[in-house]
């Protein structure tokens, strides 16, 4: 349901009835997000998944495959007008994951910028994101992780060459969370991502029209759809 | 795809996972890399499936020119690549 809300959202924005919009998110049950281009198959356990109730999901955005614990992480979008991030992608996820950065550094945890749409702890990845330009609207989600449970991030396949290319021997040596740094509450991370998104001014970041429930209603039932799931 | 078909993926440095399976007059790409618009990524496997992998980047380069395609986290070249180990 949840990526079907930031599609009914930015098709809202196309259609000047929805306003510029930040949504802070959890996924319950759990899930695994895939991005568009990838084989589920192929990134995913996916009978672990079925056997465990946790969905699978094929985002419209690119990049990675993503385990979503209902507890464990904050997804946020990102969802306005093109023309306020500018035609450049690259220099756009710069900017929105600095603004999660700085959240980051509310709670006292530095971070850094690794190109071309990761943020990392110590070297390891606290926060990913995947952007998509559709109708003139800017639509960007990306996650922050807040704990880690190695046997869940297990459900993701990563490819021998990706692990190998960071020197990794699974996901554990590729991730990281804010309660390896510290304690935090959800709420606590909440505000530090409020407060980080400041500067993208003036944006709804609460609350969903009758129209907007009305049509992501009927987009989720594509994204719950297999022949979507595993049409790679 | 079946029978006959071959497969090569690479981790382009700097950019993203990308692979190639090739295999009865088809091609396809799978991975963490980033098309925009995401819905141009048929057409340009059909294209990658009707050219010989020589001088192929920049066949896709211009393919990718004519058709406003981004790619975000590969390159032709590393299309071009990958195409040269899938096809026979």
């Amino acid at each position: 349901m949840n990526m079907a809300i930031d599609e009914a959202v930015a098709e809202g924005l196309r259609d000047g009835v929805s306003p510029p919009t930040v949504r802070f998110y959890s996924w319950s049950p759990g899930a695994v997000s895939i991005g568009c281009f990838q084989s589920a198959r192929e990134e995913v356990d996916v009978d672990t998944c079925a056997r465990l109730g946790v969905d699978v999901i094929r985002r419209r955005t690119g990049g990675g495959a993503v385990y979503h614990d209902p507890d464990g992480e904050i997804t946020y979008s990102v969802i306005a007008p093109e023309a306020t991030f500018g035609n450049d992608i690259h220099t756009s996820y710069r900017l929105i994951c600095g603004y999660i950065i700085d959240a980051l550094g509310h709670l006292g945890i530095p971070s850094e910028f690794r190109p071309i749409n990761d943020i990392t702890v110590g070297g390891k990845k606290i926060s990913g994101s995947a952007q998509t330009r559709r109708g003139g609207v800017f639509l960007q989600h990306g996650t922050l992780l807040l704990s880690f449970d190695a046997e869940r991030m297990s459900l993701l396949r990563p490819s021998p060459a990706k692990l190998s290319a960071r020197s990794a021997r699974g996901v554990e040596d590729l991730l990281t969370s804010v309660r390896s740094y510290r304690s935090a509450s959800r709420d606590e991370v909440l505000d530090a991502l409020r407060k980080g998104l400041r500067p993208l001014g003036e944006m709804r970041d609460a609350g969903l029209t009758i129209e907007e429930r009305a049509r992501a209603n009927e987009l989720a039932l594509s994204y719950d759809d297999d022949a979507w799931t595993f049409f790679r | 795809m079946g029978e006959g078909v071959r497969r090569a993926e690479r981790k382009v440095p700097g950019g993203k996972l990308v692979q190639m399976t090739a295999g009865g007059g088809k091609v396809r790409l799978t991975g963490d890399f980033f098309l925009h618009p995401e819905d141009s990524l048929p057409g340009l496997e059909a294209f990658l499936a009707s050219i010989h992998s020589d001088d192929a980047a920049s066949a896709i380069a211009a393919y990718a020119e004519r058709n406003g395609i981004r790619m975000i986290g590969l390159g032709p070249e590393d299309i071009a690549a990958l195409l040269a180990e899938v096809q026979p």
